[in-house]
């Protein structure tokens, strides 16, 4: 039996829209296991990627609490929270979010050397070399198709070693084969580093390949799948 | 069709404005804030100019450039035909009004004016003017001044007056006046104006120096010190005759460059300003400009859009800066005029000349700035093409970098988008390198300046008390105003270090061959109007009427201090044992090396058998030892050999120098003034103070160096609004990217290092170039302004200001900036925006 690693209570955000209000989240509980790979599906517009931010400690809930690897996000001051990402959590965008000033390497091992540590070239050659990223290492972010962005931002993701990864519609511009060859390697990485995947598809197909599916609708988690005990 | 074109252009330049608030803003400020800065500065220069004039005309009572003393009929006719001469007004000296019936004292001048001078000479620096300028020889031109001196204050035009007049020839007339005008104004106010009829009678010649005054108003404004020397030699002039060129126009011309530098730098600064505004506004706009493109608009009607906008800005700021200009002028002008020499007080207030070419030429300048700072970027826009807007990402590096940068990623990023965009850190760098670069000169000319204008006494002695009883003619009325009793009141004073005397005594020095007979034709040539001939006769019998001659006796700090000054060695001993004795210059052609070794033997006033002979030691020029009155042969020996020599009750103290213990002492020069003050006769003591000469240069000064360090700040600030809006722009644009960074775990401290490592890098890069260029430049504007050959000195303290001031300033914008973006909204929020 191994430990939860990421933990939400009654977990609310709401946007203010005029007089509208928008309720993105309206009350999540959601426990994901150490080692455990997540695939959360749902509708357009039905919370999928609030839920990733407030869990990577983006954004700030409007009720509820988010406990992250035994720490509880709302506790935590800017600076705190900016070490946490940097630490424990690995991001791919829905858009893939690079620096523009910095190359595909340096992309890749911003958040190690933002740390003040010296990257793992190894490892970083090994992540270039199975995302096809080899020959590109050099170019900037403004000169790749959109699929090598997405795949220099999985990279970066996976550079830190982090404990969990949040990735929202990852192969969102890949081909299927592709698609299905980048959620391997994640599998395989993660596995090795024991690492939590939370991930966001429509993919139906990649949804399978997760330990467990979560439905969400309307800002509600309406099926959380089987919990079991790894494989 | 044309017309409604026009129409919709002239909107969307509006909405453009609008729209782009913040740069109209900024675009406005800097176009408001530099043409005030011309407006004030071509105010300033056509005031001071026409000032200076005046102040030139009424300071002299007439418009002319030179003077000439006496003239022959030749050099007259040499000035007249002269082709830069433009025209000459005579003035001759005719003798005094020794008394009237209103006044036995009444001692005033007469001059007789040509029709040149009394027309078009005095008629600038005169208020008023009734009747005409005398015919007949009993006809006199007054002022009321004038009548009151001679105690004639109810006299009126046609009036008729008796007074006793003393000619040329020193004969007294008793005569009959009739006043035929009553004049006001400014100069000399004190004398009557005589016909040329009584003029021709008085018994002076034009052509003697005593007499003739021959005014010259040249063609051009300007005359170099090299057209002056060649105007003199022109003249030939003889011994006695001088040439003196008014301190006027000349003396200003260094005041204009600086001004006209002013402006240029000003216009430079607005110009990077500007320039860099829309830069960076076309550059963040691309998609706009593509935009118009793709949905119709003509490059022409493009280029017709961005003008009209900067048209708008561009007069609106104009008249904003003008209006402020007008209103800052009126109320600091005569501030500024008076440090930078013009006495209001003295010619009757000072006259804003506020010239519709002055508002012209600002609105050009202004214009033509405007013009040229917006040329380039609305080429740019024009030459953007609908597909590259598309395809454009902001104005992210475009090519791939080769290597992997080494050092702390913080630092890489910094150094890499400070490298960036070269043209606009350029721009940025200049633009506050100027407002540096600026200042750097203000201070060290108003440094050097100050030690300039600092003239002080005498041995550099902090009072010097003057007995001024010994300046009367009539040496009847000399009084001993100060003796050894009140020496030594004042060297008991605790605050005292040293007081030195000058003792002084008249004397007689008998004809002889060897020296006196040489000397006094010296003498005569350059300070008697008599000939010396005429009176050699009388000298060498011993009848000459006027004493001419007077010792002074010195103590051993002066001797020290005086000898130092001296080209030759005097030997101490025989000068204290009354061997030898220093001879006053007084403006003599004489060299030294003719009257070193003669012998001077002198007597005692109406003594002749009281004899002693001095060998002479050498000559001073040193004016300090000029006696009571000009013409008057000094011999200097030591204060104990004069008082040996005559009987106490002959010798005075013409003067007291005074050192403090402490320098600027004020307590001391307190108590010193009581002591004066408790003399019977505390009225015929003068004095020069060093603490008021101090305070008045201070006075001075202090304007100035507010003045210069406005012109600095406001320069500086049109530099940092350009850094700021630079700033601001760069990081609107990244701030999406600071939020990825942020959402890959970079802290806040992280970031603000980053920009406080971007800030340091414009301030680097700044100070390096007001170093080297700045100084340079302050260098070489130094040189040209620098008469005294005061060393070349950047003063430090004010430099470490500056450094200071920019660093915090290069750093803290960026901050402050930050800080109210990533006050807007999560991480998550902020990657939202996008542009
Ligand atoms: N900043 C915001 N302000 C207002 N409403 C927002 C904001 N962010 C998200 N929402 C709303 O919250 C709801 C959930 O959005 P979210 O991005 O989580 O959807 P999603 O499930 O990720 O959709 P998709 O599959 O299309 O990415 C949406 O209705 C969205 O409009
Ligand atoms: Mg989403």
């Amino acid at each position: 039996m191994s430990q939860w690693i990421v933990k939400t209570e009654s977990l609310k955000k709401y946007y203010m829209l005029g007089k509208h209000t928008v309720k993105a989240l309206d009350g999540v509980d959601l426990l994901v296991k150490e080692r455990e790979f997540v695939a959360v599906i749902g509708k357009s517009g039905s919370g999928k990627s609030t839920l990733l931010h407030m869990l990577g400690g983006l954004d700030v809930p409007t009720e509820g609490e988010v406990f992250v690897d035994g720490q509880k996000l709302s506790g935590m001051n800017r600076n705190q929270l900016a070490i946490f990402r940097r630490r424990k959590v690995g991001f791919v965008f829905q858009s893939y979010n690079l620096v523009p000033d910095l190359n595909v390497y340096e992309n890749i091992v911003f958040p190690v050397e933002l740390d003040g540590e010296v990257p793992d070239r190894e490892f970083v050659e090994e992540i270039l070399q199975v995302l096809h990223l080899k020959e590109k290492e050099e170019a900037l972010p403004n000169t790749l198709s959109g699929g090598q962005q997405q795949r220099t931002a999985i990279a970066r993701a996976l550079t830190s070693k982090p404990s969990i990864i949040l990735a929202d519609e990852p192969t969102g511009n890949l081909d299927t084969s592709a698609s299905h060859d980048v959620i391997r390697l994640l599998k395989t990485v993660a596995k090795r580093f024991q690492q939590t995947i939370i991930l966001i598809t429509h993919d139906n197909d990649i949804a399978q390949m997760a330990d467990r599916i979560i439905h969400i609708e309307d800002g509600k988690i309406v099926k959380a799948g089987e919990m079991h005990d790894g494989e | 069709m044309e017309n409604n074109n026009k129409k919709i252009i002239c909107r969307m330049a509006m909405r453009a404005l609008r729209y782009n608030r913040r740069r109209s803003i900024l675009l406005f400020a800097a176009v408001a804030l530099s043409s005030f800065m011309i407006f004030s500065v071509f105010t300033i220069g056509s005031t001071y100019y026409k000032m200076t004039r005046l102040q030139n005309i009424r300071m002299n009572g007439a418009d002319f450039d030179a003077v000439m003393y006496g003239g022959s009929e030749e050099q007259l006719e040499k000035c007249k035909t002269d082709e830069d001469v433009r025209a000459v007004g005579l003035v001759g000296v005719a003798g005094y009004i020794e008394e009237t019936e209103g006044d036995k004292t009444a001692n005033l001048g007469t001059v007789w004016a040509d029709e040149t001078f009394w027309n078009e000479m005095m008629s600038p620096a005169r208020t008023s003017v009734e009747g005409t300028y005398p015919q007949e020889k009993e006809e006199v031109m007054v002022t009321r001044k004038a009548l009151k001196t001679c105690g004639l204050e109810d006299r009126q035009i046609g009036d008729s007056f008796r007074a006793v007049y003393v000619d040329g020839k020193g004969q007294k007339k008793d005569m009959e006046f009739r006043i035929c005008g009553i004049w006001d104004g400014y100069g000399d106010k004190n004398v009557f104006y005589i016909s040329k009829a009584l003029y021709d009678t008085c018994g002076y010649e034009f052509s003697s120096v005593v007499s003739g005054r021959c005014h010259i108003d040249f063609a051009k404004t300007f005359l170099t010190e090299k057209e002056q020397q060649e105007f003199q030699e022109k003249m030939k002039l003889d011994k006695q005759q001088a040439l003196i060129f008014t301190e006027g126009m000349a003396a200003s011309i260094p005041i204009y460059f600086g001004m006209i530098g002013i402006v240029m730098i000003t216009c430079f600064c607005a110009y990077l300003l500007i320039y860099n505004i829309m830069y960076l506004s076309v550059a963040g706009d691309v998609r706009y400009y593509g935009l118009l493109q793709t949905v119709g608009m003509t490059k022409k009607q493009i280029s017709t859009l961005m003008k009209r906008q900067m048209m708008i800005l561009g007069s609106a700021g104009t008249l904003a800066g003008v209006l402020l200009g007008v209103a800052v002028s009126i109320g600091f002008i005569p501030v500024i005029l008076g440090s930078l020499g013009i006495n209001a007080d003295k010619i009757g207030g000072v006259q804003i000349s506020m010239h519709p070419l002055v508002f012209l030429l600002t609105a050009l300048v202004a214009g033509c700035t405007v013009w040229i700072g917006s040329r380039k970027p609305v080429r740019m826009a024009v030459q953007i093409s609908p597909v590259e807007a598309a395809r454009y990402r902001a104005s992210y590096g475009k090519k791939s970098r080769k290597k992997t940068g080494k050092g702390k990623i913080i630092w890489r990023m910094a150094k890499e988008q400070f490298l960036k965009d070269r043209k606009k850190t350029t721009v940025i760098l200049l633009s506050l390198a100027a407002g540096l670069s600026v200042f750097l000169c203000m201070v060290t000319i108003i440094e050097s300046q100050g030690a300039r204008t600092i003239v002080s006494n005498y041995m550099d002695m902090d009072l010097v008390l003057y007995n001024d009883t010994l300046k009367k003619e009539d040496s009847d009325k000399w009084e001993k105003l100060m003796d050894d009793r009140f020496l030594g009141e004042i060297r008991h004073n605790g605050g005292i270090k040293q007081a030195n005397p000058l003792y002084f005594a008249r004397i007689d020095v008998p004809w002889e061959p060897e020296f006196s007979d040489q000397w006094m034709r010296e003498f005569y040539e350059m300070w008697m109007y008599e000939s010396y001939d005429h009176v050699r006769e009388s000298y060498r019998s011993g009848t000459l009427e006027d004493n001419l001659f007077c010792i002074v006796g010195i103590d051993e700090d002066e001797f020290d201090y005086l000898t130092e000054t001296l080209n030759t060695k005097v030997n101490r001993k025989k000068f204290f044992s009354g061997k030898t004795c220093l001879l006053y210059q007084n403006g003599l052609d004489i060299a030294e090396s003719d009257l070193k070794g003669k012998r001077v033997t002198c007597t005692g006033y109406g003594d002749p058998d009281n004899r002693r002979t001095f060998e002479i030691a050498g000559l001073t020029g040193e004016n300090y030892y000029m006696a009571a009155s000009q013409s008057r042969m000094t011999i200097i020996v030591s204060a104990d050999t004069l008082k040996e020599f005559l009987p106490d009750d002959q010798i005075t103290i013409s003067r007291i120098a005074v050192r403090y213990e402490r320098e600027y002492d004020r307590q001391a020069e307190k108590e010193m003034m009581e002591l004066v003050g408790k003399s019977p006769y505390a009225k015929d003591f003068s004095s020069t103070s060093k603490i008021e000469e101090k305070e008045m240069v201070e006075e001075a000064q202090g304007n100035l160096t507010e003045i210069g360090i406005c012109i600095a700040l406001i320069l500086a600030f049109i530099g940092i609004l350009n850094y700021m809006n630079t700033v601001t722009g760069n990081l609107q644009n990244r701030r999406v990217e600071f939020a990825v960074m942020e959402s890959m775990g970079m802290t806040q401290g992280q970031i603000r290092g980053m920009l406080i490592i971007e800030g340091l890098f414009f301030a680097a890069g700044s100070l390096c170039i007001a170093a080297t260029l700045g100084t340079g430049i302050t260098w070489l504007i130094f040189q040209a302004v620098n008469y005294r050959n005061v060393p070349f000195a950047v003063p430090t303290g004010p430099v470490l200001l500056m450094t200071a001031a920019i660093l915090l300033i290069c750093t803290l914008i960026p901050l402050f900036v930050w800080n109210s973006i990533a006050k807007k909204g999560s991480v998550i929020e902020r990657m939202r925006q996008t542009k």
